[in-house]
This record gives structure tokens, sequence and C-alpha cells, in this order.
């Protein structure tokens, strides 16, 4: 334990140290100078990246948050610092992600005078963060530091807001750090003794219904991941036999080599595990929230099931979809006691025969015809396909939203756990090319690569100067299709084709690049692809490829807006 | 669906935040309050008193959702 008079700042430091903080992501300013001058002392023990805006310093500790499962650090001046970082926040809100966002603030005394770059940052920030506090003297640092911490990391992980008034940055404080003694008076007894979750008699139930299930379908989702379940998962779907199906966000939990997984569910998931969820008499839900994008209309969702929710968060539980049999508690936790339950394997035949029909129907309708290399133009998939096959199944992928991303999320190949970053609850545009920023950073032996729209790479275009400062290994994939492509689609489905302010006018991105000094190709013809792919991943460093796609392709399979999983539609003549 | 009068109690420590919390997952839900009372019981918690109309199964996503603020402990409803 450190024991010593420091000034504020260095407090701060020497928190984030304490909490095994290597890497920050932010930028300076008027009110966090002081902060700043400290970390000049401190960067070798701290790896600063400079950022190019706000929001991308969030997007970037996302990224590596959930890529290393460490919390993310950003740090950001006062007024248009902080507020500027709330897309970033709002997104990690929604998507359960572990950050500490520390802001500076204006001096204690002046708050409230509308002085020079205040904001309400505490205020403007309270409905999405997990927790937030502002600072006001010194002395607060070392227990809000290690509060903000746990509560990040603990239970289901969310954003923290820290906001350092300017007079607490340059006082002199006697700093220590013992966590234990920091957070004894952190939660109330009650309410952790509730947290411990399911008794053995409903692990026992539970375990009976999966035993006697003819059709059960396991959806997993981030929460297996944030948990760190992903063998006992594993484990629980070979002792029963029993298929599994992830989220968007569940992505990568389980190898998609698996013979027992299904694919995705979702409004862009697979046939199979959709068709699945309709005529399972059992859906065992490890850590998700039965989100719209999962389950459609939810009065017509697994009509013929009886639900096991297992779920860390019980506010999750019956909120959108009823849960027969709740499972409260962490996903590792639950999952390993449902293993030592006496789960007993059943052959299940048909219901995997049915799984197998279903994908191959998928296969020969959607995915041979988008993969197949005939056409004249690049399709999305087989930009994304190729990808995964060059790196092996083994890079992580980090996509941004629209189009791009659901293609992406169809095509990609996972061996490893924690390698696909999307942006899913918020669907952040421009949450892309900082995310794998962050990523990157966080696995530097890792490929990185950033799955990118025209649009969506155009929202933090400038975090490509912070790849050329930082050297950032990362690969950069830009799907130009000249269009707001999602958008554009639910226009040419369902909004009679009439494509309003959705084109856009790009500039030429290899100019761009190019005064980035990143290396840059573009491809056209789908003969190229291949060799335009083996040239990203055998570049040392950055490097960017533009792929030239289709302009007006449509990601199919989709459940439309309002409509249950049973209404699938496969193609554009079909709604 | 079918509203009734509910009071919503949790007990928490004294800080203006949580306050901000509450009342901002019923303004989420677009549910008006009646009335919010904000007091200090014998054990120098904070005690949050909150009346509003509302469909009951709203009120216990409130509940499970104030249960989720920190330095909240203790949160439950009654007509
Ligand atoms: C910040 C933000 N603004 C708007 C949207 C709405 N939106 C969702 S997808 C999309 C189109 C994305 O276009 P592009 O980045 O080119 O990706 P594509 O769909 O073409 O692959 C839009 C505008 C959003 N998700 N996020
Ligand atoms: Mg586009």
């Amino acid at each position: 334990m450190i024991r010593k008079k420091v000034r504020g700042t260095e407090a701060l430091l020497l928190s984030l140290i304490a909490e095994g903080t290597d890497t920050i992501f932010g930028y300076p300013g008027g009110t966090i100078m002081p902060f700043y001058d400290d970390l000049y002392h401190y960067s070798d023990q701290i790896n600063h990246i400079l950022v190019r805006h706000e929001q991308g310093a969030v997007h970037a500790a996302e990224g590596y948050a959930r890529s290393t499962g460490k919390a993310g650090v950003c740090i950001a001046t006062a007024g248009p610092g902080a507020t500027n970082f709330v897309t970033g926040i709002a997104d990690a809100m929604l998507d359960s992600t572990p950050l500490i966002c520390i802001t500076a603030q204006v001096n204690a005394d002046k708050l409230g005078t509308n002085f020079f770059q205040e904001a309400d940052t505490i205020g403007i920030t309270l409905p999405i963060t997990k927790w937030s506090y502002q600072i006001t003297g010194a002395d607060e640092i070392p227990q809000v530091m290690a509060k903000a911490f746990y509560i990040a990391r603990s239970g289901r992980p969310g954003p923290v807001v820290i906001s350092v008034a300017k007079n607490a940055q340059v006082e002199t404080t006697d700093f220590a750090y013992d966590q234990a003694e920091l957070l004894k008076d952190l939660v109330s007894k009650d309410k952790r003794a509730a947290a411990d979750g399911a008794s053995e008699e409903e692990i026992a139930r539970a375990a009976s219904a999966i035993n006697a299930a003819e059709r059960p379908l396991i959806i997993a989702g981030q929460g297996v991941t944030i948990s760190g379940a992903e063998n006992e998962l594993a484990e629980l779907a070979r002792r029963g036999n029993i298929p599994v199906a992830t989220t968007l966000l569940g992505i990568s939990c389980i190898p998609s080599a698996d013979p027992l997984y299904v694919g995705k569910v979702g409004m862009h998931g697979n046939i199979a595990p959709n068709k699945m969820t309709q005529e399972a008499d059992l859906i065992i839900a490890a850590g998700m929230r039965f989100s719209d994008r999962v389950t459609g209309e939810t009065h017509g969702y697994a009509p013929k099931a009886r639900i096991i929710h297992i779920e860390i968060d019980r506010a999750e539980v019956n909120k959108n979809i009823r849960a027969d049999l709740p499972l409260i508690g962490d996903a590792k936790n639950i999952l390993a006691r449902l293993n030592r339950a006496g789960i007993e394997s059943r052959p299940r035949e048909e219901w995997f025969g049915f799984a197998r029909k279903e994908a191959e129907a998928e296969y020969e309708r959607i995915i041979a015809p988008e993969l197949s290399g005939g056409g004249k133009r690049i399709r999305m998939g087989q930009v994304i396909d190729r990808i995964t096959k060059a790196a092996c199944d083994e890079a992580i992928i980090v996509t941004d939203v629209g189009q791009n991303q659901m293609f992406a999320a169809r095509y990609a190949r996972f061996k490893n756990k924690r390698s696909w970053i999307t942006s899913g609850g918020l669907g952040t545009m421009g949450f892309g090319l900082p995310a794998a920023i962050g990523a990157k950073t966080g696995n530097p032996d890792r490929n990185v690569v950033a799955i990118l729209g025209d649009g969506g790479f155009q929202m933090n275009i400038q975090e490509l100067g912070t790849v050329m400062q930082s050297g950032i290994g990362v690969k950069i994939v830009l799907l130009n299709n000249t269009y707001l492509g999602m958008v554009r689609q639910w226009q040419e489905l369902f909004f009679g084709k009439r494509y309003s302010f959705t084109h856009l006018d790009n500039p030429d991105f290899q100019q761009i690049l190019a005064a980035y000094r990143i290396p840059a190709r573009k491809v056209t013809d789908p003969q190229e692809l291949e060799e335009a792919v083996s040239w990203l991943f055998s570049t040392d460093g950055p490097a960017f490829l533009e792929a030239a796609v289709l302009e007006e392709e449509n990601v199919f399979p989709m459940i439309p807006a309002g409509a249950t999983l049973d209404d699938i539609i496969y193609d554009k003549y079909d709604k | 669906m079918e509203t009734q009068k509910f009071v919503v109690t949790a007990v928490g420590k004294n800080r203006l935040e949580i306050l901000n919390r509450i009342a901002s997952l019923y303004l989420q839900r677009n549910i008006p309050v009646e009335s919010f009372i904000l007091s200090k019981d014998r054990d120098g918690n904070s005690r949050y008193k909150i009346c509003a109309q509302a469909p009951e199964s709203s009120i216990i996503k409130i509940v499970n959702q104030i249960n989720n603020i920190v330095d909240i402990s203790k949160v439950d409803y009654s007509i």
C-alpha cells in the first residue's frame, strides 16, 4: 500500500495504477491540465492514447474493455470535452461495458455560475451511467476511484462518470490505497445477500426442466462473455446435447465451428435459430436481455417454450419476455451449478435435423448466392468471408453500424472468445474505428479488423489521426456502397423506394488515407478481392482496404419491425 | 392498461443524485409523479417516497430499476 502526500491529480493517477490501469484514452483542455501535467511524469506507467475527438476516446475505451475484460478508462476536459463523451457513455450503458470516464469540472466554489466551460456533466449523464460522482475535494479521490472501479466492473458492468473539480485536482492530500478498506461501506448487506442469486431448489427445477425438454435451445448473450462463462456454457450444451444460438453481442462466446452452434438469433439472424425459437419447448437464455431486436413482436415470441432466464440483473427478468424459471446470478456460477445438477443427454435427432434443414435452406437461398464469386460487383458478405478466411477465424472483428455490421455478424467466423465487438443496444454509427483502436491497444498481438460503412466511417474519420500518431496496427476495411445502406434498404422495402437523403457523395478516401500516411488500397473487381485482402494482412502496422461494393445490396433474412419471428422475409420479393 | 395509485418507498444514502435517478425512471416511462417525498429516517438513511398512477407492471419494473441504483439498500411498493 502506498501512502504519501500528493496533489489531487497525482492521487488520481496513483488510484488508476492501483486499479491496474495501463492505458487511458483522452484529450486535454484547460480544466484538465493539472492532470496532464502529472501524467507527463507517469508516461512510463500509463500509456495515454491521444484521440482526435472525445467521442473517440469513449469508444476506444469500450473497445479496450470489451476485448480485454478490464475496465476502459477515458479522460476529457470540462464542458465540451465532457459533453462529447455523452454518446459513448450511452453506448456503454446499453451494452454493459465497464468504463471509468473522468471529466474535469470548474472549481467547486464556481459551480452553478455558468463559469467558462461549465456544463452539468453529472446531470447530463445521470440516466446513462451506472454511477457518477462529482469530486469537490482531493481527499475524496482514493475512495471514489475505488468505488468507481468496483461499480463499473461488478454485477452487470456499466459506465461510471467521475467529474473532478479543478480545486480537487490541485489541492494536496494524503494518499493511501487500501482497496478493501476503501470499499467497506459500499453495498449494504441485505442487498448483497439478494444478489447471491438462485437457490438450490431453483437450480434443481431448471435441471429437471432441461432433462424433460425435447426441443431445448440455449440462447447465449454477452453476459456469458462478461462473466467468463464460455466453458460452462459449452459444458452444459455438451452434457445435454443442446443446440446453442447467440445474440448479436453473444457472438464469439462459442466457436463458430462448434457442432452444437446453430447461429445468431434476431432481426438479421440465421433462419434456423429464429425458427427454433418458435418451435422450442424450452429456451435457456443465458446472459441476454430479450431485446426487441432479438424477440421481434413479443406477443408471438417462443409460443411453445418455457423459459429459463439466467440473468444477473433482476430488472431484466420478466421485463420484455416472461421468465418461467428465472435464475438470478452470475452466468458462470449458475451454469456451473446447472452442470453439477445431473443434466442428461438425449439424442434429439429430429431437433438437430430441423436445424440442419433450415440452415441448408438459408445456405442455398441466401448464403451461396451472396458468397459465390460469379458477379461483376463485390458483395459485402464476400469481403467479410475472405477476411475471416485470411485471418484463420482468429481476428478480433470490430464493426460499425448498418449493413456492414449485419454482414459482418452473418459471415465472420470465430475460434476465440472476446473477438467480436459491435455497438448493439445503441447502434452507434462512428463506433467502429475508435473501438478498433481500443481493441488493438489492448491486444497488440492479435489481428484487429475494423469493418466500416462509408457513412459511419465519416462520423469518426478524424481518428485516423490517432492511428497515424500512435502507430496503431488496425486493419481498416471500408465497405463503400455510397449509401447509408441500412436506411436505404428500409426505404427500398418499406418506403416505396424513395431514397430520401441516403445517397452519399463521398470524397476520395484513398487521398484521405494518403494524407494520413496510412497504406491504403481500393478494390473494385471481385477477382482481385482475395489478393487485396492478403495485402491487408501482410502489410505491417495499420492498413486500409476500401471495397467498392454493390450499391443496392440488402441484408437478408430479415424480420421486419413489428413482426414476429414467424414472419421471416428471405428477399425483397418476399414481403 | 389498467392503472392504479402506487407508493414506492426506497431507502438509501442521502445523495441528491439518487432523487434525480429515481425521477428519471418515471420521466423515461412518461409516468406523471403525484408526490415525491425525501426524508431522513431514524438511522440517518434517506427515505424516498414516490406516489404515481401507473399500471402495476410498470411499477414492478421501476422498483427493480430503483433497486439497481448504487447506494439504494431497500425498495418496495404498495397501494
Ligand atoms: C449516430 C447514428 N446516426 C444515425 C443512425 C441511423 N443509421 C443506422 S444504419 C445507418 C446507415 C449507415 O450507413 P453506412 O455507415 O454507410 O453503413 P451501411 O449500412 O451502408 O453498411 C444509419 C444512418 C445511427 N445508427 N447512428
Ligand atoms: Mg454505406
